[in-house]
């Protein structure tokens, strides 16, 4: 009986993950469209997918976002938390602007990017041609368009790795350092030897969770580019969209989201297993560290 | 193994002074003892010389040179910390070597094994190498900070309570190898304590903090036989000196109607202060002893420690077991060794010269 009690959050968590879950991947078999009724063609859909440039070039690109975005956001978050956390005045002020990106909805950061980086009416362009340079087809040429999206997505989100490291360095005893300093290392072996390895478990929290979300990427890229051109900038998730919601495909985009599902559970599992064998091994003040890091909500709610 | 000079150094937290115009001066391979209570300074001064804290103002030297700019890292000095500050993602044994690693030491890997061995086994580590700090207890942190702080030659060790939190056996038996160790090393040492026969038992030469300040800095016999003022008198020795204030001019010192006759005194004098071993306690009436009662008692070995009120005072006395069974509440007799007293004047300064 008293189970029973735990009945109302059961249902809830079912209806609205488990249920379109199911319906997904039912949906993901047939070739229904929008309007109309499907019939079920087994794995069709899914074997359709392995031969769809479009759907082969947004995978790639999904995974590239991921590993340059996320690589690139750690990298100049910890340099920022690093900076903020030697500074000695004005500590609370510059935490807060550099917050700032995070806390603006990623549909005005993409109208507001798309805005500086047109390249006849945008400001970037205008101060090139101002310097006598050549307008650079920021938005419009593949290459360019994707390390466009790069960058502003990394705008955005270093603040949320700088949040995370920053915490982290926070948590940090003092007196190692001390003792590291009193024992004649550099700055850089002090780093190396020791801030480093004693932010892991900070360091691989932030890299997981900011991993899951990039995989999901899809507000910047759709207010810059739509995907273009041709596609060279497009995600899974937008690509999903635009298979299911506008060309009306319902099956086929269904396949894409389960690819996509299967993607980030794979790769979100694999880089726990490291978390787990790095805790293991890692100090109990580390741990103590990470756990008390994933106890506290997070400041703010993810996109 | 370099000679210190400590010169007026001031270090302010905010409008706390922390340490105020602080002057020391020791030769090198002395081992120097800062002995105060807590919160006396005894860890900032370390600090400051290993410029983990900034000085505020003041001068050091080593060997006549002054280190005021040379950072942390450039100055070779060794520490353990009070709070031990191991590194909690090595074992003891990458804990030890990093010291002899630093950039410029270049010590050959069958000395640095050597030297890694030597502090391991006289500090009875030698089984814990591979362990991280996280599975060792208090007392074994503790140990390996220290051997930290003693595995590599430097100009000055400083070392911040380093035996504190070691059990009372390895305590003793420390406190002699670590006198014996750097004396081998020639190795200037600078030593924190709160407890006076730890101080004594090691040092060459006490410096008695109080507020900040070196209130007397001497070999621990002339600091406990000729303590600088009243508050240097009380910190060392346990139980503290027992200390009489003095009416103006009075000759003799009188105490439950009874009285004993004072030696000659000079004028300014306002306290008398004697050791609690040099009071003699009596279980029955004696001549040219006051009355008191006991208040408490406590063995401890072949000693006993009793407090006594005579009087508005309590006094404290030392004195075998052997000399009586005591109990609460008994009346007792005490007889002062005039030949051992302290006098202090009125502002609590000792008077020099002899009184007896």
């Amino acid at each position: 009986m008293k189970h029973l009690l735990i009945a109302p959050p059961l249902l809830f968590f079912f209806a609205i993950s488990v249920i379109p879950l199911l319906f997904t991947l039912g949906l993901s078999v047939t070739n229904t469209s929008i309007g109309g009724s499907g019939s079920f063609i087994g794995l069709n859909n899914y074997a359709q997918l392995f031969s769809d440039q479009f759907f082969l070039r947004g995978f790639l690109n999904t995974i590239l976002y991921v590993v340059l975005g996320v690589t690139a956001q750690y990298w100049l978050g910890l340099g920022l938390a690093l900076l903020v956390n030697s500074m000695v005045h004005g500590k609370r002020l510059i935490r807060l602007l550099i917050l700032l990106p995070m806390m603006i909805p990623p549909l005005i950061v993409g109208f507001v990017w798309q805005t500086l980086l047109d390249s006849r009416y945008g400001p970037v362009a205008g101060l090139f041609t101002g310097l006598h340079l050549k307008p650079v087809p920021w938005l419009t040429d593949p290459t360019l368009g994707f390390v466009s999206i790069v960058i502003v997505d990394t705008w955005q989100w270093t603040p949320f790795m700088f949040l995370l490291l920053f915490t982290g360095l926070r948590t940090l005893p003092k007196e190692p350092f001390e003792a590291a300093r009193v024992d004649g290392a550099s700055s850089w072996r002090i780093f190396w030897d020791h801030t480093f390895p004693m932010l892991l478990p900070a360091s691989i929290a932030a890299i997981l969770l900011r991993s899951i979300e990039s995989f999901k990427l899809f507000d910047i890229v759709f207010f810059i580019t739509g995907g273009g051109p041709g596609g060279a900038t497009n995600t899974l998730t937008l690509l999903g969209y635009f298979t299911s919601l506008r060309s009306g495909n319902l099956g086929y985009g269904a396949a894409m989201s389960i690819i996509l599902l299967l993607t980030v559970v794979v790769l979100a599992t694999l880089i726990l297993i490291v978390v787990r064998r790095l805790m293991a091994r890692a100090d109990k003040a580390g741990q103590q560290a990470l756990d008390q890091f994933l106890a506290e909500p997070l400041p703010v709610k993810v996109a | 193994m370099s000679s210190v000079k400590l010169e007026a150094l001031t270090k302010k937290y905010g409008d706390n002074l922390a340490i105020s115009n602080l002057n020391l001066e020791c030769q090198q391979g002395e081992f120097i003892v800062l002995l105060g209570r807590p919160g006396a300074g005894k860890s900032t001064t370390l600090k400051l010389i290993a410029n983990i804290e900034e000085l505020s103002s003041g001068n050091i030297y080593f060997n006549d040179q002054l280190i005021n700019n040379i950072p942390t890292e450039n100055r070779n000095v060794a520490m353990a910390f009070e709070s031990y500050a191991l590194y909690p993602h090595w074992t003891v044994r990458k804990n030890l070597e990093f010291p002899l690693k630093a950039p410029g030491r270049n010590i050959p890997a069958a000395e640095q094994e050597a030297r890694i061995r030597r502090v391991a086994e006289l500090l009875e580590i030698a089984h814990l190498l591979d362990r991280k700090p996280s599975q060792l207890s208090g007392g074994q942190r503790q140990r390996v900070s220290l051997g930290r702080a003693l595995v590599r030659p430097a100009s000055v060790t400083l070392l911040d309570e380093p035996i504190a939190h070691l059990d009372a056996r390895l305590r003793h038996s420390l406190r002699g190898e670590l006198k014996q160790y750097q004396r081998e090393q020639n190795a200037t040492t600078f030593y924190t304590t709160p407890d006076y026969v730890e101080a004594t038992a090691i040092a060459d030469k006490i410096a008695v903090l109080i507020d900040g300040q070196v209130r007397q800095f001497a070999t621990p016999e002339v600091v406990y036989d000729e303590p600088a003022d009243i508050e240097v008198a009380t910190i060392v020795g346990d139980p503290k000196m027992n200390i009489l204030p003095l009416a103006p001019g009075a000759t003799r010192l009188e105490i439950n109607e009874a009285w004993l006759q004072l030696p000659p005194l000079p004028p300014e004098a306002g306290y008398i202060g004697i050791r609690p071993v040099n009071i003699q306690i009596f279980e029955n009436a004696h001549p040219y002893a006051i009355r008191g009662t006991v208040y408490v008692t406590e063995p401890m070995g072949y000693e006993q420690v009793i407090r006594v009120e005579a009087g508005e005072q309590l006094l404290n006395i030392k004195t075998l077991l052997t000399t009586g069974t005591f109990s609460i509440g008994q009346t007792v007799w005490l007889q002062p060794d005039w030949t051992t007293i302290h006098v202090f004047d009125r502002s609590g300064q000792r008077l020099k010269g002899g009184f007896h």
